[in-house]
């Protein structure tokens, strides 16, 4: 016969309990208790006090310093009583905290102890047992879904979660999140009730949030959501925080449907550890759609880094960027946010010969140069490049050696323009215009911070769309045209690398999807602010 | 009282008593009768070959100060009148006694909380020496450890270490309110709890 996790934990802490000193049992039953909640909730982090069964004082002390979420105090019990047990609930010193009934009582006496169940419901404490929280423990090692389940609970769970309730409320969660991805508004409903019995309202929310986001997300529209809906914060900052926080997720289109209004701005506000590997994994998955107006770079100490990762996404300065080998690019949503908090760079600008050689990839329409005493700008008629011709060189060399490339333009290939900075190392969007991440990333970084050839092609990959968003974005474009030829069902779906599609696609991709994918009938979809 | 209204009384007593003293902040009951896990914590064998046991009604540790970590074990008497408290506490006394020779280390406090005064005569021998050692001999016939009844002759560094052990503590209901308010102690407690404790 195997012994569930559940089981496990219960037998130790009957164990523990059996132990005929009495302070060593409180010691080990203390101990059994932190490891069971610390695999229920990792993200909390316990703290043990000198008490046990005391009346008003705490066993232990939940946190969640990473999520700035407070503190929760948890009470071990051991009475026999379900009245004494009732009754000591009523004087605990905070009544949102958590009552772990050490010896829990069986299902008949709980049905023949009404008194209790009343009591409990509505109550803002949460009674539960080792059994309880083992049947949450069991069910997510198969869905971890309800990892963020048991987060919740841990945070802000209430009224009476026996195990036979735990049991139907992961049951109904798990479902219901299953439900919520191909649109089935039962279980949906059903979960977004259970949410509302077994959490406060602000665990309620979170939850409900993320229902909802993964609802929206799997092409759902938010009149046919089955629940009140919360049109103003699909994915609020915590719950994305929380997300990112989580453990990894390598679900390219999960992160792309719960992604889709995740936009630089909510990125950067978010506090999350670092390195982030969800954080990886959510920008990577909506570069169809993240857009900025301006990257700043600024250089750092060479980093540490395996060949596989020369560049990671970070949230630094209340800003997303991304990290490089020695330095980091920000990017901002407003032009002149992508220099929050930093020194004006001191740079000279750059020699006209280096500037060509990281220019030969994109156009650069007009180029200010300075000898230090006069500048001069070179511009073109007609938004062609300038930067590899000779006049600009000629007239480089008129200046004399010292002269530097300090100010240019720079055409997109989607026809916007960028204004680059050489001695402040910043490029931003000329009028309000948005740039994709990608093309704003792409375009400018190597021209405005010296890359040599291998991290060119090393940062292309970071601007890879995976292949499983690519092929669930193509579908939403043309999902029954039976003109277009399909794949075979067997062959994986193409990897496209963004720089290498058409403009026309790109601009396709980056104004035509958010829209089509994710706004209820009637909504706007303008691309300007 | 009968049979039934004792037990009643008893198990509330123990619980008001418990929570009396986790109110003073300066004790932690953690084990209560007749809490099953709490049982074996709270019970002793008689010294005699019966293996008749009698347990305590509470027992815990002491915070804070010269107490601190030290434990004790209270019996508990929910009574309006003194009933047979006399009685009833001169066998406590030689519980106290057996306990102490049986584990001494458990044994720093013995407390004896009730709710109605009694033996008023004798009020100021309650806690004496002399007063552990007659009670003792009143039970002499279940400490004798070799199941034979000898002459009681309690020994008299026992009795001296027993009585210094000894509280006697009278609440009344009115009093079980007079404590630290909950926001002092909610004050307390997170310092203890921030500071490590």
């Amino acid at each position: 016969m195997t012994t569930s996790i559940s089981q496990s934990y219960e037998q130790a802490i009957a164990n523990a309990l059996g132990l005929e000193d009495g302070n060593a049992a409180v010691d080990s039953v203390k101990q059994v208790v932190v490891k069971q909640l610390n695999t229920f909730d990792r993200r909390a982090e316990i703290t043990n006090t000198r008490y046990f069964n005391h009346s008003f004082a705490p066993d232990l002390v939940l946190s969640w310093p990473r999520d700035q979420g407070g503190d929760r105090y948890v009470y071990l019990r051991l009475t026999d009583s379900l009245d004494f047990l009732r009754e000591g609930i009523g004087l605990l010193e905070r009544s949102d905290s958590i009552v772990y009934n050490l010896v829990p009582p069986s299902a008949a006496e709980i049905d023949q102890h009404p008194a209790l169940t009343r009591a409990m419901s509505g109550s803002p404490t949460l009674l539960t047992d080792p059994a309880a929280v083992g049947t949450f423990i069991d069910r997510q090692q198969a869905e971890p879904v309800l990892g963020l389940v048991s987060n919740a609970i841990s945070h802000g769970g209430r009224g009476f979660i026996d195990a036979r309730a735990a049991e139907s409320t992961a049951t109904a969660l798990a479902s219901g999140f299953a439900a919520a991805r191909r649109l089935d508004t039962g279980p949906t409903a059903e979960a977004t009730a259970t949410i509302g019995t077994v959490l406060d309202d602000r665990q309620s929310r979170r939850m409900g949030n993320l229902l909802q986001a993964i609802w929206i997300g799997s092409g759902g529209r938010l009149d046919e959501y089955p629940a009140p809906t919360d049109v103003t914060a699909d994915l609020g900052d915590d719950v994305l925080a929380f997300l990112l926080n989580f453990d990894e997720i390598d679900d390219p289109v999960f992160w792309n449907r719960l992604g889709q209004r995740a936009n630089l701005s909510q990125l950067g506000r978010l506090r999350i550890d670092q390195p982030s590997a969800n954080l990886q994994h959510l920008v990577r998955a909506n570069l169809d759609h993240l857009w900025a107006r301006a990257v700043s770079v600024r250089p750092t100490d060479p980093q540490l880094y395996d060949d596989d990762e020369k560049f990671s996404w970070v949230v630094e300065r209340e800003l997303l960027g991304l990290q490089g080998p020695d330095f980091v690019a920000y990017f901002a949503e407003k032009a002149d946010e992508s220099r929050r908090g930093m020194q004006k760079a001191s740079g000279r600008g750059v020699a006209i010969s280096e500037l060509k050689r990281r220019s030969a990839n994109v156009v650069l329409s007009s180029l200010r140069l300075s000898d230090g005493n006069e500048r001069i700008e070179y511009s073109s008629e007609s938004d062609e490049d300038i930067a590899q011709g000779e006049g600009v060189e000629r007239v480089a060399a008129t200046m004399g050696e010292m002269t530097r490339v300090e100010n240019g333009q720079l055409v997109l290939p989607t026809g916007q323009h960028l204004a680059l900075d050489f001695v402040d190392l910043t490029a931003s969007a000329i009028s309000s215009t948005r740039v994709s991440l990608p093309n704003l990333a792409l375009s400018a970084l190597p021209v405005i911070w010296p890359f040599d050839e291998d991290l060119v092609a090393t940062l292309d990959e970071v601007f890879y769309i995976p292949a499983e968003v690519t092929a669930d974005l193509l579908s939403l474009i043309a999902p029954d045209d039976e003109d277009q030829p399909s794949l075979p069902a067997t062959e994986p779906p193409p990897t496209v690398r963004f720089s290498e599609l058409p403009p026309e696609r790109q601009r396709e991709l980056l104004e035509g999807l958010k829209p089509l994918r994710q706004l209820p009938p009637g909504s706007g979809s303008g691309d300007q602010d | 009282m009968s049979g039934e209204e004792t037990q009643e009384k008893g198990l509330e007593g123990a619980q008001r008593a418990k929570v009396w003293l986790d109110s003073t902040t300066r004790a932690n009951v953690r084990w209560v009768n007749p809490d099953e896990v709490a049982l074996p914590k709270l019970t002793f064998p008689w010294a005699d070959k019966t293996d008749r046991k009698f347990s305590f009604d509470l027992a815990g540790l002491l915070i804070g100060g010269d107490f601190d970590g030290q434990e004790f074990f209270v019996e508990s008497k929910f009574y309006d009148k003194p009933h047979d408290q006399g009685k009833l506490y001169r066998e406590y006394l030689a519980k106290c006694y057996r306990a102490y020779l049986h584990r001494p280390e458990r044994c720093d406090h013995f407390m004896w909380v009730t709710w109605s005064p009694f033996l008023v005569e004798s009020w100021d021998e309650l806690c004496g020496p002399e007063f552990v050692a007659k009670s003792v001999g009143l039970h002499w016939a279940k400490l004798c450890p070799d199941g034979e009844v000898t002459e009681p002759s309690p020994d008299a560094g026992v009795c001296e270490e027993v009585a210094s052990r000894l509280w006697v503590i009278v609440l009344s209901r009115k009093q079980e309110g007079l404590v630290v308010s909950r926001e002092h102690r909610g004050m307390i407690q997170k310092y203890d709890i921030e500071k490590g404790g």
